[in-house]
C-alpha cells in the first residue's frame, strides 16, 4: 500500500536504527477520532480493549480514524486535520465512506468491533514498514492551499502580518483602535488578515468601524455581516459604543480585495482630533513581533505632525469591553472536533481576553449523498432517518415507523420491543453524554465511571443496581455541584427553544411521552427540577436514567398488545401525509412525512437540537469560556439533525 | 558536594524518581502499571516530525521548553537528599527554590505568547493568573519554615524538624504548600493551561518531538522538584528509623507525588478566577494567620 | 561571598540542560527534516485553518488580582530577612512585622469590600 502511504511517511530512507525507533516507539498508538469520540461509542465500538489511546489533539496524533458519518464540509475539517498531524501518520477509515479530500487511507476496516481490534497490529506494521520512505509526498488539497495563497496575498498587499484584525462585533468588542484613527486620516485600514475559515458562512471581513467620519471621506466601513448575525443586541453592560458604530448594514459585503493598496487620500479638514499625529510605531512596538516584521501599512507619517497623544484620547471612541477597558478581541474555532464537544459541532467562539462575547454555531451542511436517496420506498425510510443521526437511531427509527404508520392510516400500534429499546438508547445517550461531560469539565473519575458503565449496559443493558450505584456516586462527587451550580442559566425570555432535560430541568415538564397510552399505563411521569443551570440538567439526565431503568421493568411487565408491526409491503398505492412525535433522549422530535404510491418523497424534521443551536446563539454571552464550554455541553446538541 | 559516592547515588534516585513518577502518573490514569511505557512515548516523541507553527516568535518558542526544564532542575539542585548529600547547601536555599519556581510561569507563558495560536495564548495567560493564585500561599507557608529553621538553608530546616515534622508543627502551612504546589504543576483539579478539555492542549498545542519531550520531562521533574520540596520543607527531609537518610527521602517523595496525582481525579476543573477568588480571600489570610501561629509557638 | 561556587554550579547546571536539549535536539535532526506542507504549520484549531495572527491586546481579567499581588510580594521580600532573624529577636519582631502585615491586610480586606476581588 506504499501508494496509500506517500501522504503519511516521513521523507528519508528507512535505516535500521530508525526501524528500531518506529518499533518500540509505535507501540503506543494514538488516535484522532473524527468525527468525535461519541459517534465511535454509539456506534458500539470500544476503544480502550485495542490498547490505544485517544489524541485531544491532531498534532499528539499518529492515526486518523474516520468512522461515522462525514459530510462534504467535516471532510474539509478531517482533510485539515490530517494536514496538521506531525508524520509519520496514517489514515485509517472504517466503512465505507467517501472522504474526498483527503487521499486513500492506509488502512480500510469494517465497521465492527474486530475492525477496531484490528486496527493496531495493523498500524504498526505499516508504521514500522514505511515509517520513512523516500518518496513520501506533501500532502496538498487544492482548497487548503487557496485558503492560505488567499491569506498570503493579502498579506502581501497590506505588508501587516502582525497586527490583529479580529472579527467585528457589532455589539462589541474592540477593533484595532489605530486603525479607526488611521481612517479619520483618511488612510485605507490594513487588512484583516482574516482567517477564511473551511466553511462559506463564517467569512468575517473584520474592517474597523470608523467612528465620528467627517463628511469628507469616502471609506465606507462596514463590517460584512454574514447571514447568521442577526442580532445585534448590546450585551447588557455598559460598553460605550461609537456613534456611527450601531448600524451596520448587513446587506453590505464589501470584499477586501477591492481595498487594495493604500490610498492616501487628502487629510480632509474638518474637525480631526490630531489623531495623525500619534505615535503609532511606538504604542504599536510592543505588539509588533520582531520576525513578522512589517511595519504598520499605511503609515506613511512622514508628512505629518506628531503631536502627543494621551492613551485616553486615543482610546476614546473604542468600544469597549465590559468593565471599560478597550481591548482586542479575538475568534477561536471550537469545533467541530474539540475534545469534549459533541463531535461534529461546528462552534466559533468570540473572546475577549477569555471572556466569550458571543458564540455562533454553525448548521453544517446536509450530507448530499443522503438527500440524494429520497424518494424512498416506505419501508427503507425508517431505517434512512436512523442513519441521519448516529448517536441515537432507534428514537428516529421509531419517529419515522410512527410517522410513516400514521401516513398510511395504520391503527396506531404501540411497539414494547420499540420502546424499550427507546428507553435503553436514552440511557445510553445520557452516559454517551456524562462521558464527554467529564472530559469538559476536567473529571477524570467521572469520564472513566460513566465510559464503564457504559460498555457494561452495552452488554447486558439490564443492570439496575450499576446505574443506581453509579447515580448516586455522580451527585456526591465533592465540589461539583458548586462548580455547576449558576453556569449556564438560560434567560427567561428564551425558555421556549429549551427541550428535553434542557427543559425540564427549567421547569417545564413537557415531555412526549406523556401522552403515549403505554407510558401512561406504566405509570410515566416527567421528571422537573427548578434548577435551570447545567447542575439542573446533568441531575435531570441522571434521573431520566433512573427512571427509564424503571420504564424498562415495567414496560416489559405489561401484556404486549400487538408484535412488532411491519410495514405492508405489498401496498404499492398507499399515499398520505403522516406526523409523529417521540421524546428523544435530546428532547421532542417531529416528523412529519410525505408518502406518494408507496414512496417517501418529503419529509420534515423537527429536531430538538435545532432549537438549541438558536438559544446558543443567543444567549452565550459574558462568560468565562470554561463556563461557556460547559454551558454548550450541557445543551446535548446533535450535530446531525441541524443541518442548513 | 563531599562524596562523589553520594552525589552518584542521588542523581540516580533523582532519575529514577522522576522515571517512577511517570509511570505513576500512567497508573493514575489507567490503574495498571507500565514499566516500559515512558521510554517508548520518549521514542515516540524522537521520532516524530517537528511542526514548528507559522509566524511563531523564535526566540521565546526555542527558549520556552529549555527554560522549563532548567527552572524545575535547578531549583531541585537546592534540595537536600540527606544528613551527608546536602548538594547545593545555599544560604538563601528556600528563597532560591521559590525563584526558580517562578521561571515555571515564565515559561509557560513565553511558550502560550510565541505560538500565535489563540488555545496557546488563552492557556499562557491563564497560567499567569495560576501563579497570583498560588504564589503567596507557597511563600508565605515556606517563610513559616523558615522562621521555625532560623535560616533558609534547607539542610538546617530539615533538622529543625527534629522534634516534630512540620506537618504537625504547622498543618495549615502543609495545606497551602501542598495545594499551592499542585497549581504550580497544573496538575488537576488545576490544569488550566494545558487542558484537553477546553483548550484541547492549550500552551502544550503546537510543541511537537523534541520540544513536547522537554516539556513533558520538564513537567515530571517539576512534580518530583514539588515533591522534594514537601519533603524537605514539612514532612522531615531524610529524618526515619532504620533506612539511609536518602532513602527515607526518596520513599516521602514517591508517596507524595503519588498523592498529587490522585487527588485530582475526584475533582472538577474549578474556574481559575474561582481560584483566584479562593486563594486571595481564603487561602491568604490563612498563610498570614498560619505565620502568626508559628510566630506565636516559637516564642512560648 | 561564599556562595559564589554555588552559583557557579548552578550555572553549570543551566548549561548542562540547555546542552542536553541541543544533543536531544541534534539527535531529532539526524533522524530528517520534517515535510513542508501547506496547513501544517497553522496552529491547530480543531479542524479549521486559524489563520489569523492570535497576538492581540490581550483582556487579562484579574488585574485586581495583580495589583494586590504586587503589593504582597514586596511584603514577602521584607518578610524573608524577617522569618531569618524572628526567633531571637522575640517579641518586638513579631510585633514589627505584625503591623506591616497588618496594614497589608487591611488592604486586602478593603479591596475584598470594594469588589477587587472578583473578575473584571
Amino acid at each position: 500500500m506504499l501508494s496509500a502511504f506517500v501522504f503519511g511517511a516521513r521523507a528519508g530512507r528507512l535505516s535500521s536504527w530508525k526501524q528500531w525507533l518506529l518499533k518500540t516507539g509505535f507501540q503506543t498508538l494514538k488516535v484522532f477520532i473524527v468525527p468525535g469520540e461519541d459517534v465511535l461509542r454509539a456506534l458500539g465500538l470500544e476503544l480502550a480493549s485495542t490498547g490505544l489511546t485517544i489524541a485531544r489533539n491532531p498534532r499528539e496524533a499518529d492515526i486518523l480514524l474516520i468512522t461515522g458519518p462525514l459530510p462534504a464540509g467535516l471532510a474539509e475539517n478531517a482533510a485539515v486535520i490530517f494536514a496538521q498531524m506531525p508524520r509519520p501518520r496514517l489514515l485509517a477509515v472504517m466503512g465505507e465512506l467517501d472522504i474526498a479530500p483527503l487521499p486513500a487511507p492506509a488502512i480500510r476496516l469494517p465497521l465492527t468491533q474486530a475492525g477496531l481490534l484490528a486496527l493496531r497490529p495493523e498500524a504498526c506494521r505499516l508504521l514500522t514498514a514505511q515509517g520513512w520512505a523516500p518518496e513520501a509526498q506533501p500532502f496538498a488539497p487544492a482548497f487548503i492551499e487557496q485558503v492560505i495563497a488567499g491569506q498570503q496575498e493579502k498579506g502581501d498587499h497590506k505588508g501587516s502580518g502582525s497586527m490583529n484584525h479580529s472579527a467585528m462585533e457589532p455589539g462589541g468588542m474592540d477593533m484595532e483602535g489605530m486603525m479607526k484613527d488611521l481612517d479619520r486620516s483618511g488612510m485605507k485600514p490594513p487588512p484583516d488578515a482574516a482567517a477564511l475559515p473551511v466553511h462559506g458562512p463564517h467569512e468575517h471581513h473584520s474592517m474597523p468601524k470608523a467612528a465620528d467620519k467627517p463628511s469628507g471621506e469616502e471609506t465606507t466601513n462596514e463590517p460584512a455581516a454574514d447571514g447568521q448575525h442577526a442580532h445585534h443586541t448590546m450585551p447588557p453592560t455598559d460598553t460605550k459604543e461609537p456613534p456611527a458604530a450601531d448600524s451596520p448594514d448587513p446587506g453590505h459585503h464589501q470584499p477586501h480585495a477591492a481595498q487594495a493598496g493604500h490610498e492616501h487620500s487628502a487629510i480632509p479638514a474638518g474637525p480631526m482630533p490630531h489623531t495623525e499625529g500619534m505615535d503609532m510605531p511606538d504604542m504599536m512596538g510592543d505588539q509588533m513581533k520582531p520576525e513578522a516584521g512589517a511595519e504598520m501599512p499605511g503609515m506613511d507619517m512622514s508628512g505629518m505632525d506628531m503631536g502627543f497623544m494621551s492613551m485616553v484620547e486615543m482610546t476614546k471612541d473604542l468600544p469597549r469591553s465590559a468593565d471599560g477597558l478597550p481591548m482586542e478581541a479575538s475568534e477561536a474555532a471550537f469545533g467541530p472536533f474539540f475534545p469534549g464537544l459533541p463531535g461534529g459541532l461546528n462552534l466559533r467562539l468570540h473572546l475577549d481576553g477569555d471572556n466569550v462575547t458571543k458564540a455562533v454555531i454553525t448548521p453544517g451542511q446536509p450530507d448530499q449523498s443522503r438527500a440524494d436517496r429520497l424518494p424512498l420506498p416506505a419501508r427503507e425510510f425508517a431505517p434512512w432517518l436512523a442513519g441521519l443521526d448516529p448517536l441515537t437511531p432507534a428514537a428516529y427509527h421509531l419517529l419515522a415507523h410512527r410517522a410513516l404508520a400514521q401516513a398510511m392510516r395504520l391503527p396506531a400500534t404501540a411497539a414494547l420491543p420499540q420502546l424499550i429499546a427507546l428507553e435503553q438508547e436514552r440511557i445510553a445517550s445520557h452516559l454517551n453524554w456524562l462521558i464527554d461531560f467529564g472530559v469538559t469539565i476536567g473529571h477524570a473519575w467521572l469520564r472513566q465511571a460513566a465510559e464503564h458503565l457504559y460498555w457494561q449496559l452495552r452488554q447486558v443493558p439490564d443492570q439496575p443496581a450499576a446505574v443506581t450505584a453509579f447515580v448516586r456516586q455522580v451527585r456526591r462527587l465533592p465540589l461539583l455541584r458548586q462548580s455547576l451550580t449558576g453556569v449556564g442559566q438560560i434567560p427567561a425570555p428564551l425558555l421556549h427553544h429549551a427541550r428535553g432535560p434542557v427543559a425540564k430541568a427549567a421547569g417545564i415538564s413537557h415531555d412526549a411521552r406523556q401522552l403515549d397510552p403505554l407510558y401512561q399505563q406504566a405509570g410515566f411521569v416527567p421528571i422537573v427540577r427548578a434548577e435551570n443551570n447545567v447542575w439542573g440538567r446533568l441531575q435531570v439526565r441522571l434521573q431520566e436514567m433512573l427512571q427509564s431503568q424503571e420504564l424498562v421493568h415495567r414496560l416489559a411487565r405489561l401484556d404486549p398488545v400487538s408484535p412488532t408491526p411491519t410495514f405492508p409491503t405489498t401496498d404499492q398505492a398507499a399515499a398520505g401525509t403522516g406526523r409523529a412525535t417521540v421524546e428523544t433522549p435530546r428532547g421532542t422530535a417531529t416528523l412529519e412525512v410525505a408518502l406518494q404510491s408507496g414512496q417517501v418523497t418529503a419529509y420534515t424534521l423537527h429536531a430538538p437540537s435545532a432549537l438549541h443551536v438558536a438559544l446558543v446563539n443567543e444567549f452565550v454571552r459574558e462568560q468565562e469560556l470554561g463556563d461557556a464550554l460547559k454551558t454548550i455541553a450541557s445543551l446535548d446538541i446533535s450535530p446531525w439533525t441541524i443541518t442548513a | 558536594m563531599e562524596n562523589p559516592l553520594t552525589l552518584l547515588v542521588v542523581l540516580l534516585l533523582f532519575g529514577g524518581g522522576v522515571y517512577a513518577l511517570a509511570v505513576l502518573e500512567y497508573w493514575s490514569v489507567a490503574g495498571q502499571l507500565a514499566w516500559g511505557r515512558p521510554a517508548r512515548l520518549v521514542l515516540h516523541l524522537l521520532l516524530q516530525e517537528e511542526i514548528r507553527p507559522r509566524q511563531s516568535d523564535t526566540v521565546l518558542y526555542e527558549t520556552a521548553p529549555v527554560l522549563f526544564l532548567a527552572a524545575a532542575a535547578l531549583a531541585a539542585a537546592v534540595l537536600p537528599w540527606s544528613a551527608d548529600a546536602p548538594l547545593l547547601g545555599l544560604a538563601t536555599g528556600a528563597l532560591f527554590v521559590n525563584a526558580a519556581f517562578a521561571y515555571v510561569m515564565v515559561a509557560m507563558l513565553m511558550g502560550g505568547w510565541a505560538v500565535n495560536g489563540v488555545y496557546a495564548m488563552l492557556g499562557g495567560w491563564r497560567f499567569l493568573g495560576q501563579l497570583i493564585a498560588y504564589s503567596m500561599p507557597l511563600v508565605m507557608a515556606l517563610t513559616a519554615t523558615v522562621m521555625r529553621a532560623e535560616s533558609m538553608l534547607p539542610a538546617r530546616i530539615v533538622t529543625s524538624q527534629l522534634a516534630l515534622w512540620n506537618i504537625v508543627y504547622q498543618p495549615i502551612g502543609f495545606g497551602l504548600f501542598y495545594l499551592a504546589a499542585l497549581a504550580l504543576a497544573f496538575l488537576p483539579p488545576f490544569d488550566f493551561p494545558v487542558a484537553a478539555g477546553e483548550l484541547a492542549g492549550g500552551v502544550w498545542a503546537e510543541f511537537t518531538g523534541t520540544r513536547l519531550l522537554l516539556f513533558r520531562l520538564g513537567r515530571l521533574l517539576l512534580i518530583m522538584t514539588l515533591a522534594l520540596a514537601v519533603t524537605v520543607f514539612f514532612l522531615g527531609g531524610w529524618q526515619g528509623p532504620w533506612l539511609p537518610g536518602f532513602a527515607w527521602t526518596f520513599l516521602k517523595t514517591l508517596l507524595v507525588a503519588a498523592s498529587f496525582f490522585g487527588v485530582g481525579r475526584y475533582l472538577p476543573r474549578l474556574r481559575y478566577d474561582q481560584l483566584l477568588e479562593w486563594s486571595w480571600k481564603y487561602a491568604t489570610p490563612a498563610a498570614l494567620v498560619n505565620i502568626l501561629w508559628v510566630g506565636i509557638l516559637l516564642l512560648l | 561571598m561564599k556562595s559564589i561556587p554555588h552559583y557557579l554550579l548552578l550555572l553549570g547546571m543551566l548549561v548542562v540542560t540547555v546542552a542536553f536539549a541541543l544533543v536531544l535536539y541534534l539527535l531529532k535532526a539526524s533522524l530528517g527534516k520534517p515535510l513542508a506542507e501547506p496547513g501544517k504549520d497553522v496552529p491547530a484549531e480543531s479542524g479549521q485553518l486559524a489563520l489569523k495572527p492570535a497576538w492581540v491586546r490581550y483582556h487579562v481579567h484579574y488585574y485586581g488580582f495583580a495589583l494586590l499581588f504586587l503589593c504582597f510580594d514586596m511584603e514577602m521580600a521584607f518578610m524573608y530577612p524577617w522569618a531569618v532573624v524572628y526567633k531571637e529577636l522575640g517579641m518586638t519582631a513579631l510585633l514589627d512585622m505584625g503591623v506591616f502585615l497588618m496594614i497589608l491586610f487591611l488592604g486586602l480586606v478593603y479591596t475584598w469590600n470594594q469588589g477587587g476581588l472578583k473578575r473584571q
